[in-house]
């Protein structure tokens, strides 16, 4: 029975680190690779989910994930809508917020403003919920874009304001009510300088408002036609923005977004790296396995080396990821994941292939030695 | 330690003969063996599968210690490599520790160890330069120091002396030789440095014969077929 004399793990650690300081400006090169690979591949994924996010949100600010329910007209004549049932789906789990709009057969005119005469839509209290808007009590007018920049009038004034039926066959009204000034973007086009007067719509609305989020927009809008509809009269549920700058939506942007995986390709380059820097160091690994170092103990030692190394250009590349990526915009949390989670993941990558280099045969030792190779 | 060759045959992947045929030797423990013969009879290649860095076709090597127990060459033998072995990023002082450490040194026992080997061969002013700047006959010192700091009780030698002047050729001998219970195959052309051995085996046409002390030492060589 032959007797093996192994190699004290303590030994291969000893040497890997005496190997990674020695190496001097090879060490310093791998470390400034790993460092700037990892930050670059850290700060493009912050700065692309930074840039869907922030695309996101200004589609959401503009009307998406919002929905408006209507009956389709017939003859000019459109069924009402039940404002109270509209109002009520803020409750309905997925559902942010809603209300209910009407058009008034009637204009309205702020009378410290005159000559801003525009059109006036009843809307439901739940507009308050869907504006981000404090509820006010008692008669108040919402001031849509462009209303709010014609008249002067600013958030929380006190105002008369005066009431002309289209068909002027009534009496003007006049009455005063509190000033709401709010970002109605998201109501679209078709509101943008009216007058939004909330109450209740007792004789039905035109159509309702429903905002929902990314992870409900789908079974929101599968639900809102039998929540609105009268018996067999559906409702029509279309989405108030039918597409966004990209083309797609953004759930579905991220994940195809190319760069998720750019932490494999960052790990096959390192791993690259590491194996032809292994490749012409061999003779280093064939001197050990000449005093009788085995395989493992080989391994060891490179292991030992390469986490040292790519250990600490990762860290740096971290720091400089993170760094980067806030100087550039990213949001923390944003900045904080994506740099974290691609470096992670590039380390683990590399780290796997740093492995399996060390398993790779050094080849015989003597042509090593005599670079017979 | 005593080596046993039996049956050893070795042809390199490509070649178009044997290296070694049926090549047999014992070289008792403690002894001193010089393996001499031509440029390309394979010396180097006989003591690299003696040594186990190469293995043969056939055959064995047993490497058995006065106890009895049997050791993979490759754990007990230390080396000094006819090219340059040195690990040139590192120290003249680390390259000779790694030899005292394949015996479990501590770090403070091996450094004491790498000073006095390093000591002998004159270099002891060079141990904090790293191996890359010295010369050949410089680093071969060194080499014979990282051997000398081993307690490894086999050394195989391949032309230690080839890069050395007389007087440096003289003092290295001197010093691998001084272990008298270390087994030593030494492969060279030097005759001086030869004749300094217990026993001188010749290598011609892929077997080994004894020219000078193979019955002193029980070296077996199988005879020609």
């Amino acid at each position: 029975m032959t007797t093996r004399r192994v190699w004290a793990i303590a030994l291969c650690v000893r040497e890997g680190l005496a190997n990674a300081r020695a190496g001097r400006w090879l060490s310093l090169g791998i470390v400034v690779s790993v460092a700037w690979l990892t930050a670059g591949i850290g700060i493009a994924n912050a700065l692309d989910v930074q840039s869907l996010v922030t695309g996101e949100r200004a589609w959401i600010d503009a009307g998406g994930y919002t929905f408006v329910v209507e009956f389709p007209s017939s003859n000019d004549v459109r069924t009402p809508l039940d404002a109270a049932t509209c109002d009520g789906l803020s409750g309905v789990d997925g559902i942010d917020a809603s209300f209910a709009v009407a058009m008034r057969n009637a204009t309205l005119e702020p009378a410290s403003a005159p000559g801003t005469v525009a059109s006036a839509f009843s809307v439901s209290p739940g507009v308050f919920q869907f504006l981000g808007v404090k509820p006010v009590i008692g008669a108040a007018v919402i001031l849509t874009q462009g209303a709010n920049d014609r008249t002067g009038l600013v958030d929380g004034e006190r105002t008369a304001f005066t009431s002309r039926p289209y068909d002027d066959t009534t009496v003007s009204e006049r009455e005063f009510a509190t000033v709401v000034t709010a970002d109605t973007t998201m109501l679209g086009e078709q509101h943008q300088g009216s007058y939004l007067i909330p109450g209740l719509l007792s004789l039905g609305a035109d159509a309702c408002y429903v905002r929902t989020d990314a992870a409900h927009v789908d079974a929101v809008e599968g639900y809102l036609a039998g929540a609105l509809g009268q018996g067999a009269n559906a409702a029509v549920v279309r989405p108030r923005l039918s597409a966004n700058t990209y083309g797609v939506d953004f759930a579905t942007a991220y994940q195809d977004r190319v760069l998720q995986w750019s932490w494999l390709a960052g790990g096959l380059v390192l791993a690259a790296i590491w194996a032809i820097i292994q490749w012409m160091r061999r003779a280093r690994m064939a001197i050990y396995a000449t005093f009788g170092a085995p395989p493992r103990a080989r391994l060891a030692m490179q292991v030992t080396e390469w986490v040292v190394l790519g250990g600490m250009g990762a860290a740096w590349g971290w720091g400089i990821g993170i760094a980067f990526s806030l100087g550039l915009g990213a949001e923390a949390a944003i900045a904080l994941g994506q740099v974290t989670g691609q470096i992670l993941a590039l380390w683990f990558v590399a780290s796997l292939a740093a492995l399996l280099i060390g398993l790779l045969p050094v080849g015989t030792l003597l042509d090593t030695l005599k670079d017979r190779t | 330690m005593r080596l046993i060759a039996t049956g050893l045959t070795f042809r390199y992947p490509g070649g178009d003969h044997d290296v070694l045929t049926g090549l047999e030797c014992d070289i008792p423990s403690g002894t001193t063996a010089a393996i001499v013969g031509p440029s390309g009879s394979g010396k180097t290649t006989l003591v690299s599968i003696l040594g186990g860095l190469l293995r043969p076709q056939s055959g064995t090597i047993r490497c058995i210690d006065d106890s009895g127990e049997a050791f993979e060459t490759g754990d007990v033998g230390t080396w000094v490599l006819q090219t340059v072995s040195l690990l040139p990023d590192r120290t003249v002082l680390d390259n000779v520790c790694l030899g005292a450490y394949l015996d479990g040194a501590s770090p403070d026992e091996a450094r004491a160890r790498a000073r006095k080997a390093l000591d002998d061969m004159g270099l002891a002013d060079r141990e904090d330069e790293a191996a890359r700047v010295l010369s050949g006959g410089e680093s071969q010192r060194v080499a014979i120091a990282r051997a000398l700091a081993s307690d490894r009780p086999v050394l195989f030698a391949d032309e230690p002396s080839g890069q050395l002047d007389a007087a440096t050729t003289s003092r290295v001998m001197d010093a691998m030789l001084a272990n008298a219970r270390r087994t030593v195959v030494l492969v060279t052309h030097d005759e001086d440095a030869a004749s300094r051995c217990e026993m001188v085996l010749r290598l011609s046409n892929g077997r080994l014969s004894p020219e000078r002390g193979a019955g002193h030492a029980k070296a077996r060589v199988k005879a020609p077929a």
